[in-house]
């Protein structure tokens, strides 16, 4: 009877110690900082300016200056999926710690029904973190936003669109300079022909 | 001038202006003499009266022109020579193409500028030469001691200068302005030049993993024990609070694959209650709540660019702290442990837009 009340003893505090230890969360080592950057040639104060149908190449850079660690980024669009593709093969991007300048080229490719006015595109780069450990691990992401102003080209009013050819402008100081020595000429023929008249009425 | 003669005999003598005249005054005659004893005394008058009259003339003459202080003006040759500098121009500050910020810390701009000066290259003060980007809004960066880089000419002179640019300079147009004086103190500045500083969005979390402490089942309100998971803008982008967004994902068990802690349970918030918070004194278990595999604005919550290294955990610096809260324990689930290495789930995102 000893011996089961002690077998009991045993199963209840393991049963407690159980009953506590329902959700635990273990701490390993990992890098301690998560960081990274994305620069972008277009920005709130200084949009892409597109007409509807138009076409615009860019490039992004990723740099890792901060952790003294690797980092490896995931690239997504995610907004104006539907006319920007990242024209990379693989969307995964190694940025080795100490570089700035690894490229991600896109293409913003407008339909030509694309609504006038203010848009924007979104390039999110999210932190694949290395696995390691059991925790609730932590990794950072940025979004390159993109200001993206779509209008039609601006015309003069009550002008129609011309094509290359009648725009080619006309060469007016020519036609000036050649209607003065022609008048000069003419002048010339005058004067010599109202002299000789002269002399032969004398 | 009235003159008088005294007479050593009876003579008087009266005088007109063509004819001495005698009369012997004891005979009462006029005698018209004009002998050699009248023209002596006339000649000898005349004489004696140019003399007289010559003599102030001459005195005056001299004196004035020993002294020409009469009131009168005088004249003088002189040699003058006047030396007028040529001020010294600078005619040429280089192109510098569009420019990217480096995530905490400094980047390093060059620049080159080539100066003249008519009175030649060695009249140019080279200690004076500096060069300034201005944008406003933003601090100065300035390097005051640009160093000659070439001769160019006997009257030109090519200058090199670098100027630091901070992580957190606004991103757009900034003025070159180089400048530089000559050994006399004219000063020749050069605005006319412009270089772009692109927009960097930075970031940097720390630390990367969450702990919460062994937790009940039931339990509810359990904040973490090792956050605020500290987020500094390493960039030149300032970032709202409608940018700050986080991404959680359900924790997956270990054992039971199939059992989940959801990522609603949690919660964040960019302000937390008192260290011996409790409950929903927690503020951040009243924060926003997280959403499986979606991101979520953390309300209250931006990243102004600025300065870290100031350090006050707040816009000043640019710096935000966020908190986490596990609301509710779960009780239907496995006691086990669960976290963000499954196939099901995967790290949680702090993101910045």
């Amino acid at each position: 009877m000893t011996e089961n009340k002690n077998r009991n003893k045993k199963r209840t505090g393991a049963i407690k110690k159980f009953f506590f230890l329902c959700v635990v969360f273990t701490f390993f080592a990992l890098p301690f900082v998560s960081a990274f950057g994305v620069t972008t040639p277009y920005w709130d104060t200084k949009p892409l300016v597109l007409a509807p149908g138009g076409t615009s190449d860019l490039v992004l850079e990723l740099q890792n200056m901060v952790g003294g660690e690797d980092i490896l980024l995931r690239a997504s669009v995610v907004e104006g999926a539907e006319f920007v593709t990242l024209l990379d093969t693989t969307l995964d991007y190694l940025v080795p710690f100490g570089t700035k300048d690894v490229k991600v080229p896109l293409r913003i490719s407008l339909p030509e029904s694309f609504s006038e006015g203010a848009h924007r595109v979104s390039i999110a780069f999210r932190e694949i973190p290395p696995e390691e450990g059991k925790m609730v691990q932590m990794s950072g992401g940025v979004r390159a936003i993109i200001p993206l102003l779509v209008q039609k080209p601006v015309m003069e009013a009550g002008s129609e669109a011309v094509s290359p050819r009648e725009a080619k402008p006309f060469p007016t100081p020519v036609i000036m300079a050649l209607l003065a020595v022609t008048l000069l000429l003419a002048l010339a023929l005058a004067f010599v022909i109202g002299y000789r008249f002269a002399l032969q009425r004398r | 001038m009235i003159v008088f003669f005294s007479s050593h005999n009876d003579y008087g003598i009266t005088f007109n202006t063509n004819l001495f005249h005698y009369y012997n005054a004891n005979k009462g005659d006029v005698m018209k003499k004009r002998g050699v004893r009248g023209e002596d005394w006339s000649s000898t008058a005349i004489l004696l009266l140019v003399v007289l009259l010559l003599i102030p003339i001459l005195v005056l003459g001299v004196s004035y022109a020993t002294n020409p202080l009469t009131g009168q003006v005088t004249s003088r040759q002189a040699n003058l020579s006047i030396r007028i500098n040529a001020p010294p121009v600078i005619f040429f500050v280089s192109n510098v193409t569009p420019q990217s910020i480096t995530e905490a810390s400094t980047t390093l701009v060059n620049f080159s500028f080539t100066a003249s000066d008519a009175d030649g290259a060695a009249d140019i003060n080279n200690n004076s030469a500096q060069l300034r980007i201005m944008r406003t809004g933003e601090t100065d960066r300035v390097n005051l001691s640009c160093h000659p880089l070439a001769l160019i000419s006997a009257t030109a002179i090519n200058y090199s200068c670098s100027v630091y640019v901070w992580y957190f300079d606004g991103a757009g147009p900034w003025t070159v302005n180089a400048s530089l004086n000559d050994t006399a103190g004219q000063r020749a500045e050069n605005a006319s030049r412009t270089f772009e500083l692109q927009e960097t969005a930075a970031m940097a979390l720390s630390p990367t993993a969450l702990t919460w402490a062994t937790l009940p089942a039931g339990f509810t309100n359990q904040t973490s024990n090792n956050d605020p998971i500290t987020v500094n803008n390493t960039g030149n982008k300032n970032i709202a609070a409608a940018g700050f967004l986080t991404t959680g994902y359900n924790l997956q068990g270990l054992s039971t694959l199939t059992d989940f802690i959801n990522a609603q349970n949690f919660s964040v918030s960019p302000v937390n209650g008192t260290p011996s918070c409790t409950g929903v004194a927690c503020l951040e278990c009243n924060g926003t709540l997280m959403s499986n595999n979606t991101a979520q604005s953390i309300s209250s919550a931006n990243l102004t660019r600025g300065n870290n290294t100031i350090n006050q955990h707040n816009q000043t610096s640019g710096q935000e702290d966020i908190f986490f809260c596990l609301r509710t324990v779960p009780t239907e689930i496995a006691r086990q442990v669960y976290d963000t290495t499954g196939s099901a789930t995967s790290a949680w995102v702090v993101e910045i837009s």
